[in-house]
């Protein structure tokens, strides 16, 4: 074992010298390129910090619907609330890219279908890479079907057209902290405590209620105290300590992310990539705005749906004929820099993963065939349904002060309960030939 | 691979290996196995899915288990519960 743990670890080198050697070629060719090295070295922080804290939407709602386990909940909110407050003061010094998003049902119903996708497959977008890093051969179907999915969706039949054009260009974007006029608080009070972290602590709550509670709180019979509520809501956020330092971490590296690409656009005197790339002679990349997708912050689902687009257009399937690929482009993978964010969290996911000695090539079987790529394709179609996915349309939204980000939650939370009841029905159907504890 | 494999192994020992399955599998089906157990039983479970330990940890708290021993060998993870 001591053995393949010092293999692994040259492994894990390997891998970030490799990354760091990508790095020094992008700057080779043009100094232009630091911006889509940025990408790739937040992706690995991501990943780096996703796998170290397990950290997954559909581990936070599955587990804690089908199991009555609060860590990951927990640890997503605390992410959340942390990536808020420096959102906030973001804003407040204006170095911010975020930008509000369309309020309407459609959050809903994307979300929900992006959260039986996410159950089934295993993990949600951004757990899917780091899960990909790992090994795990499910996951890696599952992104496949993501790309894949989102790419034909957006193109079957121009409805995805008419859906952008009469119903989603028409909807309301909201930020709370338009409602607070005390600036410069506003943010903070307006997106961060409003639309952040009073939602999020509530929400604490009521899992501690249902759920933390019996956990840690010894014997529920007896009468207990405020203080020992209290103490045990704290235990409850804290149990995992790898999940709160990753919560920790992510909020603050998500926020990282925002500062660094808004003082690179600044730098360039730029509002997007695509004008680098334009500079750099490749305008076959770039849209009729002379755009590509550019964030500028944490994201996942978009920049799959266009590799999958890309792949698709070279083995003579054209999917690129609609409104959304004109929009974000499909630009040649190793040019896409938010595609070399993904990237990077696979890479990320596996340093961390091969370090501590937890890589493993799973190869999929049977039934877990099916739920990875019926799972993945699922959550393809939630993604652009709901224009989003956990990260995109969720995380980011909830801590940017977008009350539309817990739209999609509400969305995710309904599909998680109905992808759990399924797996709870799936698993216990396979027990009943089970009780004399013979093979399942 | 992907074989749910729970077995009494002797009086008061059970084994249940998920080895192969990924989330929300193997948390699942020991879950179930935990409920097949009286007190001061134990359950061996093996996975290889890093991401559910975490979980059974969670799992084995709230519903009166001790996690006595914890082995990892070949990157499969092999985790005693005892019922208390």
């Amino acid at each position: 074992m001591t053995n393949s743990l010092e293999k692994n670890k040259i492994w894990a080198m390997v891998v970030a010298g490799l990354l760091v050697i990508v790095s020094l070629i992008y700057f080779s060719i043009n100094i232009f390129y630091i911006y889509l090295v940025v990408y790739i070295w937040f992706g690995v922080i991501y990943g780096m910090l996703l796998q170290y804290g397990r950290f997954c939407m559909a581990s936070a709602l599955r587990d804690l619907f089908g199991l009555g386990v609060t860590r990951m909940f927990a640890g997503i909110m605390l992410a959340v609330i942390i990536f808020s407050i420096i959102m906030a003061f973001l804003e407040t010094i204006k170095m911010t890219t975020f930008h509000t998003g369309p309020f309407g049902g459609f959050r809903i119903v994307g979300g929900l279908i992006f959260g039986i996708g996410m159950v089934m497959s295993g993990g949600c977008a951004s757990g899917t890479l780091y899960k990909c890093g790992e090994g795990n051969g499910t996951s890696m179907l599952a992104l496949t079907a993501i790309t894949i999915s989102q790419a034909v969706f957006v193109n079957i039949g121009g409805y995805f057209d008419k859906f952008t054009t009469i119903y989603v260009e028409n909807l309301p974007e909201y930020s709370m902290s338009e409602y607070i006029s005390t600036a410069p608080m506003s943010y903070f009070i307006g997106n961060s405590l409003l639309n952040t972290i009073i939602p999020a602590i509530i929400l604490l709550i009521i899992a501690y209620v249902i759920w933390g509670r019996k956990s840690y709180i010894s014997n529920t019979n007896l009468k207990i105290t405020l203080s020992e509520e209290i103490s045990g809501f704290f235990q409850m956020l804290a149990a995992s300590k790898k999940t709160v330092i990753a919560g920790l971490l992510i909020g603050i590296a998500a926020g990282a992310h925002v500062f660094t690409i808004d003082a690179l656009r600044r730098y360039f005197d730029i509002e997007n990539f695509g004008e680098l790339l334009k500079n750099m002679g490749y305008s076959c990349d770039i849209n009729s705005n002379g755009r590509i997708f550019d964030p500028g912050y944490w994201y996942i689902t978009t920049q799959e749906a266009q590799l999958g687009a890309w792949f698709l257009k070279h083995i003579g399937i054209n999917t690129t004929s609609n409104l959304f690929f004109n929009g974000v482009g499909v630009p040649f993978p190793l040019r896409n820099p938010a595609l070399w964010m993904s990237l990077g969290i696979i890479f990320g996911a596996s340093i961390m993963a091969l370090w501590n000695n937890e890589f493993k090539i799973k190869i999929p079987k049977g039934e877990f065939i099916v739920w990875g790529l019926l799972g993945g394709t699922l959550m393809g179609i939630g993604a652009r349904a709901g224009m989003g996915c956990n990260i995109g349309a969720f995380f980011i939204r909830v801590a940017g002060g977008d009350p539309s980000g817990w739209l999609f939650g509400l969305g995710l939370a309904i599909g998680s309960l109905i992808g759990v009841k399924f797996f709870d029905w799936w698993t216990t159907r396979k027990l009943d030939n089970f009780d004399d504890f013979g093979d399942l | 691979m992907s074989k749910v494999d729970f077995k009494k192994k002797a009086d008061g020992i059970y084994s249940l290996s998920v080895i192969g399955m990924v989330c929300p599998h193997p948390q699942l089906y020991t879950k179930k196995a935990m409920t097949k157990l009286a007190k001061d039983d134990i359950l061996e479970v093996e996975f290889d899915n890093t991401s559910s330990g975490e979980a059974i940890d969670s799992i084995s708290k709230s519903v009166g288990f001790e996690i006595s021993s914890r082995e990892k060998s070949n990157n499969n993870y092999i985790w005693k519960l005892k019922k208390l």
